[in-house]
């Protein structure tokens, strides 16, 4: 009796022992239900792992990074985007994560470059699936209004034209073309048109530090955007309607909406709603687009106690075919999307998914090539104060933008070359 | 009895009607927004009836979070903390208001500094604390911080200080101690200000968010108002299905407020002062 207890208790604490539980941390709660399943699938998958998921709003997120951070007390795996990933790698809060030559090569290049550190040889993140700004259409309404749906070779002249006969009035309600308030060129969606028509980049490098790049390609592209209110009224503004571009997608009173692919889950709460992704415009046809994607990523904090298990989590999460066929089966893009193209048109069939495809093989990430620019926010935070201001009726345009230039070039002046 | 109102009566229940409905209307329109598909709930221009009636939206909010285990998580603690509030706070006021001792306006105002100190300061500090005892993600971690209040002193110290002497001077007259006339004779008188002490650290507790959310990680142990933000992503919210889940959240301050709602309004009344 005595042995039995004694090898059930071993047993009890080997088993114990041999159970690692990890804590991951994300803010987007687009995709729970495949992070969920992700997480059984890698659990069935790794039996002496277990995952907690943690769900944290986006406002609180940060907060409660830093907060961790500095209290040394952090989830195992945390969700990164590339507007944060600086502050943490700078401060030595990020685990350095171990890739030879063949992993690496698992990685999209241009998704994993904004991760490596210092000479390329250090890795602080494993970049997750593409999230592209991409155009939604509502189907219903273009056929009502009897406008063509687009299809690729869509131009800027064609969409301004459909967004014209989108705007209407009728039984009372009021409905508009385009979400020309959420195009501020600064920001992603508006920023997307900016390198589609051409652009190179709104700060450039020189010998002697950084300035700004609001040449002709950004005011031409800014100009159109900005005319989409205020000369061709095809856009709602705070004064038509407080409600958000989305909500008005939604409420069937928009045509076209510029923003993400991870909106697709938020449409699925209107099922009424006949929506489809269009080809992003470009100024000629037949040129390619060049939306923006974001590439967030996992990291593993310094603090984690969880490590090695963190590590096989988050290579599993964004190499693995089982984790890259769960994410396509819920119509999300995996880390390398090509492979699971069937898997995701399947999920979302019937919306054209086929032009995600299309326009990620010329798609840029935004200012992955000025991370290490110190004070790259507050420059970001002038550019969009400033533009603000013209988007909402309370300065003329080009002056906006030259009043942009100048406190990003003052602010760029102080700017220094971050070390990690 | 004449109920006839003259025209100024008539004006002022105009006006106060009108109050009054400009409080309630949003409280109606949640209410009616909980039951409403989202394209309803966002048509422009917006109706106050739902076009159709739907009950989804709390099976849906059910689905989404652990509502019913983050409501309970919120009740609890709220109640506790504002319970220790009072069970802690009185005595500390009670001293200050009535005790002469060594340091006392040192004492005293450090608890008026706890109140004027943003909390933004505060914050890692606590965590930091929290933490070297190892109670993070525990509920240790959000309700020791909270057990004594500097506002719920300073509130009861000034409506102790109000009392007559008098009431208490006999009890201590009669063998009494500090304890005892605190229990049997300013507590009993200042029912209406602990009830108000009570409610209003419940309210603050029960809508507590950046704390909680620092300090707590499990879905298990989460409180509302985190569980209730979980349900909007970073770009978009489900409007329906936040009201549904902010109906139900108010349902308990309305039911804490109308069982304090006597001790209220009959503060005045029962504190002694009366002509």
């Amino acid at each position: 009796m005595k042995k039995l207890v004694t090898l059930l208790l071993a047993a009890t604490l080997g088993l114990a022992a041999a159970q690692t539980t990890l804590t991951y941390a994300t803010w987007d709660a687009t995709r729970e239900k495949a992070d969920r399943k992700l997480i059984a699938a890698f659990e069935a998958a790794n039996p002496g792992i277990k995952v907690k998921y943690n769900l944290v709003p986006w406002d609180t997120y940060w907060q409660k990074a830093s907060a961790m951070v500095a209290g040394g007390v952090t989830f195992d795996v945390m969700w990164m985007d590339l507007d944060n990933f600086p502050f943490y790698a700078s401060q030595g809060a990020l685990e350095p994560i171990p890739l030879d030559a063949a992993e690496k090569a698992k990685y999209p290049a241009q998704s994993l470059a904004p991760y490596l550190i210092g000479d390329g040889s250090q890795t602080y993140g494993l970049p997750l699936g593409p999230q592209a700004v991409c155009v939604f259409i509502n189907r219903a309404l273009f056929k009502e209004r009897g406008v063509p749906i687009p299809t690729t070779g869509w131009t800027w002249d064609q969409m301004l034209s459909a967004a014209q006969k989108l705007t209407f009035s009728k039984g009372g309600k009021r409905y508009w073309g385009i979400n020309g308030s959420d195009l501020q060129p600064d920001l992603e969606y508006g920023m997307s048109f900016y390198y589609t028509f051409g652009g190179k980049g709104i700060i450039q490098k020189t010998a002697n530090g950084y300035t700004p790049n609001l040449e002709a390609t950004f005011r031409q592209t800014a100009q159109r955007l900005y005319d989409l209110i205020y000369k061709y009224k095809v856009s709602p503004t705070a004064n038509d309607t407080p409600q958000a571009a989305y909500q008005l997608f939604q409420a069937g009173q928009l045509g076209i909406y510029v923003e993400g692919t991870w909106m697709t889950g938020v449409w699925a709460e209107t099922p009424g709603l006949d929506w489809a992704f269009a080809p992003f415009p470009t100024l000629k046809a037949g040129e390619p687009p060049r939306p923006l994607y974001s590439a967030h990523a996992l990291v593993i904090p310094k603090a984690s106690k969880q490590k090695s298990a963190a590590l096989t989590f988050a290579r599993w999460i964004t190499t693995s075919p089982q984790a890259g066929k769960i994410l396509a089966e819920n119509g999300l893009l995996p880390t390398q999307p090509d492979p699971y193209e069937k898997l995701f048109l399947n999920a979302l069939k019937g919306r054209n998914g086929e032009v995600i495809f299309q326009q990620l093989k010329t798609s840029e990430i935004r200012f992955s090539n000025l991370r290490t620019v110190s004070n790259l926010p507050e420059v970001l935070n002038a550019l969009n104060a400033d533009l603000n201001l013209a988007w909402t009726g309370n300065l003329p345009l080009d002056k906006a933008i030259d009043k942009a230039n100048t406190d990003m070039g003052a602010l760029l002046k102080e700017s220094k070359e971050l070390k990690y | 009895m004449n109920r006839r109102l003259s025209p100024i009566q008539g004006v002022l229940v105009a006006v106060l009607g009108l109050g009054g409905l400009l409080i309630v209307l949003p409280f109606l329109w949640m209410v009616f927004t909980a039951f409403k598909t989202p394209d309803d709930a966002y048509a422009w221009p917006p109706t106050l009836l739902p076009k159709v009636w739907i009950a989804g939206n709390f099976k849906k909010l059910f689905e989404l979070i652990p509502f019913g285990q983050m409501f309970w998580n919120s009740l609890w603690t709220s109640a506790v903390i504002a319970s220790f509030n009072i069970l802690l706070g009185a005595p500390a006021a009670y001293a200050f208001a009535r005790l002469r001792f060594p340091g006392k306006s040192l004492w005293f105002n450090s608890h008026l500094l706890s109140m004027v100190v943003p909390w933004q300061i505060t914050l890692i500090p606590t965590f930091l604390l929290v933490r070297w005892f190892g109670w993070v993600d525990s509920f240790a971690a959000l309700i020791v911080p909270s057990l004594t209040s500097g506002y719920a002193v300073f509130m009861l110290y000034q409506f102790f200080r109000s009392l007559p002497r008098s009431l208490e001077e006999s009890v201590l007259m009669d063998g009494g101690s500090w304890g005892t006339a605190l229990r049997y004779i300013a507590l009993p008188l200042s029912s209406g200000a602990v009830a108000a002490v009570w409610m209003l650290s419940f309210l603050g507790n029960w809508s507590s968010f950046v704390w909680p959310s620092i300090v707590l990680n499990s879905p298990e142990k989460m409180v509302l108002p985190v569980g209730l933000l979980a349900l909007q992503n970073h770009f978009a919210i489900n409007v329906p299905v936040l009201m549904a889940g902010s109906a139900l959240a108010v349902l308990p301050t309305i039911v804490a407020y109308l069982f304090v709602q006597r001790y209220l309004t009959d503060a005045a009344l029962s504190s002694g002062m009366k002509g």
